[in-house]
């Protein structure tokens, strides 16, 4: 069985798939990040070209959902839709605060270059970066119940 | 839950981190720790050929360590990115902060 057929088959976590778009919920946990990597390497209507910056830039999202929002009960739903040359990968979930703040920043500034915090060792701004670098186009909307990420993706050649 | 491993061995001047399955932000603590134990104090390679994904948190520890080997005069090798981690480290910007050999093989002596 194909990695795609056995990923149809699984529609306990509330996953389902039409001939060029898939989705599926993830739960607010660390299993988040692999849940949506299972899902991802299973969609077959995408090239090897096509998946890998999904996955990447993916991953990103989902990791910083689950570690700095809020997600809420209703878990990160996540859409992959392919219009050829186009791909979209679009996040949904429940509102908050702390999202609308991040989202209003970056609607009206540039972007901030990545920076290390020596004392805390780490970087801020890298992820961002990075999906900027892989998507074509990014999108935030924040909403009064609902809180949305676009990712777009066309080839680079 | 799919875990990250991390094996450390010595392979001539140089300490070889091979690590496997992913790196993010539940994962990466693990690989802070075992680099920060080895960097600055001996050569350092880390071989990324079965990473399975690789978010900022895991390429923020590589890029910190790759500071600390410098400031203490030791080299910091990436060996072997996979697929995933090679594009997020070039999605960066910051690509040639890393150098990169093909195997374990080129390890210089």
């Amino acid at each position: 069985m194909s990695p795609g057929a056995a990923a149809r088959r699984d529609c306990g976590r509330g996953l389902y798939f039409g001939p060029r778009k898939a989705a599926i919920r993830l739960s607010a946990s660390a299993q988040a990040v692999m849940d949506y990597e299972d899902f991802a390497y299973a969609l077959d209507f995408l090239t090897a070209d096509e998946l890998c910056p999904l996955i990447v830039a993916g991953d990103e999202v989902v990791d910083n959902l689950v570690t700095h929002g809020e997600v809420g009960d209703a878990g990160i739903l996540v859409v992959v839709r392919k219009r050829a040359p186009r791909v979209t990968l679009s996040f949904f979930v429940e509102s908050h605060k702390a999202f609308a703040d991040f989202a209003s920043r970056h609607v009206t500034a540039e972007p901030r270059p990545p920076r290390f915090d020596a004392e805390e060792r780490r970087w801020h701004g890298l992820g961002l970066t990075m999906c900027m670098n892989l998507a074509t186009r990014i999108t935030y909307r924040s909403g009064e119940r609902i809180d949305r990420v676009f990712l777009e993706f066309e080839p680079k050649c | 839950m799919t875990g990250i491993s991390i094996e450390a061995t010595e392979k001539g001047k140089f300490t070889v981190l091979t690590v496997n399955g992913p790196i993010n932000s539940y994962t990466f603590t693990e690989l802070q720790e075992k680099t920060m134990k080895h960097v600055g104090k001996t050569d350092l390679a880390i071989d990324l050929s079965g990473v399975t994904s690789m978010t900022s948190a895991g390429i923020g520890v590589i890029l910190a360590a790759v500071e600390d080997a410098e400031s203490a005069g030791k080299r910091l090798l990436v060996i072997a990115p996979s697929e995933v981690a090679r594009l997020a480290i070039e999605s960066t910007g910051f690509s040639d902060r890393f150098p990169t050999i093909a195997s374990v093989k080129e390890l210089p002596a």
